[in-house]
């Protein structure tokens, strides 16, 4: 399967990557090159084989108890954000129907 | 008292540890020696190290000392009492950045400690800082490195492997004694046979992946980079085990030196050693690693083991299995690199779409673009079937090749990569550059345990060549085992020239 | 626009529910360890797990599980045992990892169902009932046919994910998403219990929908695994809405509608939708599937930006958690602590209790009234008949109770009031000990001072008196000392026994047995009569 330059556009937007038109027929290159070494995948004789999600054999049922523990204090959260108010995680508008900026 | 870095760079963990019981030397000696050595090498030669931490690793020292001052030996202290250690910049460790070797987290504070740094931690190793690697872990040679090109100690122009290159050649270069890696196609395997050094991905399972960062959650594993077997050995005993914030993870005993110890006393012989020899026919195998190659099989011979020929009929599959797998679980686990709550964030945007966008492109290096956008593709509804879906049928098929071949034999040997490491620049086109991971890729597929040891340097390159040790899951013992006994056949250096060069010209430029 | 009637005079509304439920029981979040409470300053509430911090990884909590399974077997669900959790991905700020932790094709609980006894004003929203059956064929107990009708709701499914933060829009107008300045994000909700609940498009008016979502609500309070809150955002519910003409079968196209955060926004924001379709659909356009906003004050629905809405959620298992494998030992235990379930509880109210089924209905429908009732007949002697202490009890419950619940907007909890307090208070005055008129003026004393009725009757001597001795002696105290009505009274002037009571009741300070005092002063006067003559 191959790709064009406007599907990866749109995949780009489905994964919330700025792409400028020049990047586009390199990226769109490089992504086929790694398609077509994908090819035996698609080749093999699988219809009874039932799919392996996970490499340990029979992990089943991993859960803890329902206990609480400390959560880290609202400063501690905060501590990585670019921005913040009061106490929050601040970001622009989520619709682009205002001029608002920070 | 005092230790000079020449000292230092020969140690192997068992000689710091019956220093330190003989009170030859302090652990603070030890760093100090230990940041000594780093202050000569990393800058101006190998660039190693995305951050150091060298007032953490005093501290940690100092706390060993403590412990020895009040009469115990450094046993009490644990495991790796004294010893230097580096963990991967993917790796969490309070009081330092975690970047990924990323800008999207170059600013990233800590917030929590990983569960093979907390332990190792706990068993009284010295935290000496934060190593290079590919960006995210993608990658074979640590050029996709957003800050630094890290440097082979064994030459200078060359890659060191990847994306756990930092660690291999800090390591390589004596800067640590042992340093922690992740592997999720051959990440320790791969950088460990280009700088010469021992690397260890124990079974899927077995040291908890809490606190490092994702890549293929279902494929990653930590395991240790060392000089020798018995170093990695121990350091796997450090940190192995159950771990109640990984579900994945499994209850392992400590007993991988006591394996080591079992190999170098016992040997192997009357064990069953498999071999692929159509591998050896696969796409760039070089005539240097081939001859490596044949030798220890040789040598394992000489041993007393059963060299046992098998086929594994879809390995070649497993490459396309992981180029799926891997991209998919990637572009899900760096979903959450969103500009909100941490991470590279442009401050001008006008709208959260905008924000996300711009921070993420800007953030985010080329390798990284193309595998998100890769495994977005190969999920999207209709491409499922074609791909995601198929490869773990694949996985079920490999995975039980393996198990049919760990019926015959104990373990299996192939080349750790196809050629020694390739100069700095060399490979930009990436379905080439995955070629080096061929070998390693279909072990992380199915889930078991691989090491790389060092089997001499290549006849053409003069590079180190590396024997991959496969074992069944969760039976890395018949790995540590055989690696441990083949090693003691072999006497080649595994600390680089670089070194011994540094240290006879003091401020010299080895490149 | 038509009304709801006169659109279902020519189309079928086929509306399916989205029910979404925090298990606010839990002591902990469903993939972390969290503690969760309603209120808490922002963001002081997380952990690096739910605040998706790089290299953490989600542990699944086995309580909610067990919450899951138990809203499952309650709704007649079949408990899959074998299942696993998916990664839905989509970009959204309140999301931590912009990818939700669920449950893939295989849920907990798959294909139940619950019956819907439609009774009264309710019924009438429906004008034809195909599929539909009537209530004395069902099992509702005491109801007539021209009471109602029964119909039953499929359930396609109940999984188990984790909840997402909260958004405050900043700017703009009031708080709306649309033309505002930038948001502010809380994550201390992120990662809370979640069960989602998928109805069949079995629904057919806006009506059943509000009642359905009663039921539904009434079992989860039942079961105690949420608070279910409307008001605080632990129960939400979408619903999807399309019409079709009347005889057909097909589909018509949906839309799902949001914000109905209230019983009465739920039916109203339904109805609303319902009739924009049907006008719409009549004068000749088409609806387009799309996310509507319910706005009450403006009594609209308003479509959401298409941005908002996802084509595709890159969904796979989740690597990070293991598949789910539930025993057979596991499941039985789980049905084994199911409490009894509201029609069970008004079943048992009607035939057992012998109440009636409106009664029945009422406190059964109120989780506090019916597990206090439960108490208060538990704490009756095992001499006492509990059919004849029922019918008082819940009277008392459902008016008197109730009305200072409502009067005072307290909660039973919040008072002192206990349950073996309103029985004492209850046999007080079926004993006819107080009045039933005292009786309310105890019970206010009991909410506030939690004192027993009994030691609070005789602390304030308002005991009745109903010994006939004494209330003989009142009496003819109060005969002699009025020779002359007596005389009036004997002559045929008999309206003036209600003279005699009333004095009677002066001279007791009204603590006096009505009853008892007006057939004194009858037969004494009548021996009167016969002793002058």
């Amino acid at each position: 399967m191959h790709l064009t330059t406007e599907a990866v556009r749109e995949l780009a937007f489905c994964a919330r990557i700025e792409l400028h038109d020049e990047e586009l027929p390199a990226l769109t290159r490089d992504l086929n090159a790694i398609m077509d070494s994908l090819e035996p995948i698609t080749h093999f004789e699988l219809d009874e084989v039932e799919p392996t999600y996970h490499p340990i054999a029979g992990l089943v049922n991993v859960t803890r108890e329902d206990v609480a523990k400390p959560c880290l204090t609202q400063q501690e959260a905060l501590s990585n954000a670019p921005f913040t108010q009061d106490g929050q995680f601040k970001i622009p508008p989520i619709l682009a129907d205002a001029g608002g900026t920070r | 008292m005092s230790l000079s870095p020449a000292e230092y760079t020969g140690f192997s963990v068992l000689d710091i540890l019956t220093g330190l019981d003989c009170r030859d030397f302090t652990a603070r000696d030890v760093a100090k020696a230990a940041i000594a050595t780093i202050e000569s090498l990393e800058a101006e030669h190998v660039g190693a190290f995305i951050s150091l931490t060298p007032e953490m690793a005093l501290k940690a020292a100092g706390n060993v000392d403590g412990t020895c001052v009040s009469g115990a030996s450094p046993f009490e202290a644990g495991l790796l009492a004294g010893v230097p250690i580096g963990y991967k910049d993917n790796m969490n460790l309070l009081g330092s950045r975690t970047t990924c070797a990323s800008r999207m987290m170059e600013n990233y504070e800590s917030m929590v400690n990983a569960t093979c740094v907390s332990k190792t931690l706990a068993a009284g190793a010295l935290p000496m800082g934060k190593t290079n690697l590919d960006e995210f872990a993608f990658g074979s040679s640590t050029e996709t490195s957003a800050f630094k090109t890290t440097h082979n100690p064994w030459d200078l122009t060359r890659v060191p492997g990847g994306s756990s290159g930092g660690s291999a050649a800090a390591v390589a270069s004596g800067m640590l004694t042992v340093a922690l890696g992740s592997d999720t196609g051959g990440s320790i395997r791969q950088p460990a046979s280009f700088c010469g050094v021992v690397g260890f991905k124990p079974t899927y399972g077995v040291v908890s992946r809490y606190g490092v960062v994702a890549f293929g959650s279902s494929l990653d594993q930590v395991g240790p980079f060392g000089r020798s077997v018995a170093d990695v050995a121990l350091t796997t005993d450090a940190m192995c085990g159950h771990d109640v914030r990984d579900s994945t993870s499994q209850n392992i005993d400590p007993t991988y030196y006591k394996s080591v110890l079992a190999g170098q006393r016992e040997g192997i012989k009357g064990m069953r050693v498999g071999v692929v020899s159509e591998y050896l026919n696969a796409p760039g195998v070089t005539a240097e690693v081939t001859a490596a190659f044949k030798e220890a099989l040789q040598r394992v011979e000489d041993l007393g083991a059963h060299i046992v020929e098998l086929e594994l009929p879809h390995a070649k599959a497993a490459l396309s299995a992981y180029y799926v797998i891997g991209p998919c679980e990637a572009f899900s686990n760096l979903s959450r690199f969103d500009s909100i709550r941490y991470g590279y964030c442009v401050p001008d945007a006008t709208t959260m779409t905008e924000q996300y966008e711009r921070s993420r492109a800007e953030g985010f290096g080329p390798e990284v673009i193309r595998r998100i956008l890769l495994g977005t593709y190969l999920l999207s509804s209709g491409v499922y079937d074609t791909y995601y879906y198929p490869a773990q049928q694949v996985r079920t098929l490999i995975t039980q090749d393996y198990h049919s071949a760990f019926e015959q034999v104990d373990v299996l040997l192939t080349p750790t990569s196809p050629r020694t490491a390739f100069a700095v620049g060399e490979v930009s086109d990436p379905t080439t550059m995955y070629l080096s991971d061929i070998f390693t890729i279909p072990i992380n597929i199915a889930g078991n345990g691989g090491l790389s040891l060092p089997i001499g340097l290549g006849l053409d390159s003069g590079m180190p060549v590396g024997l991959q040790i496969i074992g069944p899951q969760f039976k890395d013992s018949n790995i540590m085992r055989v690696a441990a006994a083949l090693e003691a056949t072999y006497d080649i250096p595994r600390l680089a020239p670089l070194v011994q060069e540094l240290s006879n010209t003091p401020g010299g430029d080895a490149r | 626009m038509k009304t709801l009637a006169e659109v279902f005079c020519d189309w079928e509304a086929v509306i399916g529910l989205e029910v979404h439920t925090e298990l606010t029981t839990l002591n902990s979040k469903v993939f972390c360890p969290c503690k969760v409470e309603f209120g808490a300053p922002p963001n002081s509430q997380v952990c690096p797990i739910c605040l998706g911090i790089p290299g953490t990884l989600p542990v699944l909590n086995r309580a909610a599980i067990e919450s899951t399974v138990l809203a499952g077997l309650a709704t007649n669900c079949t408990i899959e045992k074998q299942s696993m959790f998916y990664r839905k991905h989509y970009f959204y700020p309140d999301m931590t990892k912009n990818l939700q932790i669920t449950q893939g094709p295989v849920a907990f609980c798959m294909r139940g169902g619950l019956t819907l006894e439609v009774l009264g004003a309710s019924a009438a929203e429906r004008t034809h009932l195909e599929g539909t059956q009537p209530v004395d064929q069902s099992n509702v107990n005491g109801a007539s046919p021209a009471d109602g009708y029964v119909t039953r709701i499929g359930i396609t499914r109940i999984h188990l994910e984790e909840d997402a933060g909260k958004l405050v829009h900043i700017g703009g107008e009031s708080g709306r998403i649309s033309g505002a300045d930038y948001s502010l994000v809380d994550y201390n909700r992120c990662g809370m219990g979640l069960i989602e609940l998928v109805t069949e498009p079995d629904l057919r008016t806006p009506e059943e929908a509000r009642l359905f979502l009663q039921k539904l609500r009434l079992i989860y309070l039942t079961l105690g695994i949420s608070d279910c809150s409307m008001e605080q955002g632990s129960l939400r519910c979408d619903g999807n809405i399309s019409l079709r003409r009347r005889g057909t079968s097909t589909f018509g196209t949906k839309t799902e509608l949001k914000n109905m955060n209230s019983f009465k926004n739920l039916h109203d924001g339904l109805a609303f939708e319902i009739c924009r379709q049907a006008e719409l659909l009549e004068s000749g356009g088409t609806v387009v599937q799309e996310t509507r906003h319910w706005e009450p004050s403006k009594n609209r629905t308003i479509g959401m930006r298409s941005k908002e809405t996802v084509a595709d959620y890159y969904l796979f298992p989740d690597p990070d958690l293991a598949p789910n494998d539930l025993s057979d030992a596991f499941i039985n235990e789980m049905r084994s602590r199911l409490p009894e379930l509201p029609d069970a509880r008004i079943a048992r109210y009607v035939t057992t209790l012998q109440l009636s089924l409106a009664d029945a209905r009422i406190l059964a429908g109120d989780i506090e009234l019916a597990r206090f009732f439960d108490r208060a007949l538990e704490a009756a002697p095992q001499t006492a008949s509990t059919q004849e202490l029922a019918k008082p009890l819940a009277n008392m419950l459902i008016n008197e109770v109730s009305a200072y619940l409502n009067a005072e907007t307290l909660s039973l909890e919040q008072t002192k009031l206990k349950p073996e307090y309103l029985l004492e208070l209850t046999q007080l005055v079926l004993s006819e000990e107080i009045s039933s008129k005292q009786g309310k003026e105890v019970l206010a004393q009991v909410f506030i001072q939690g004192v027993s009725p009994a030691e609070l009757v005789e602390e304030l001597g308002i005991k009745q008196v109903s010994n006939v001795e004494e209330i003989g002696a009142v009496a003819q105290r109060i005969l002699d000392a009025n020779p002359a009505k007596v005389a009036e009274y004997q002559a045929g002037k008999t309206g003036l026994l209600g003279f005699f009571v009333g004095q009677a009741m002066k001279a007791t300070d009204g603590r006096a047995n009505p009853k008892l005092i007006n057939e004194t002063f009858v037969n004494l006067l009548s021996k009167g009569t016969e002793s002058h003559g």
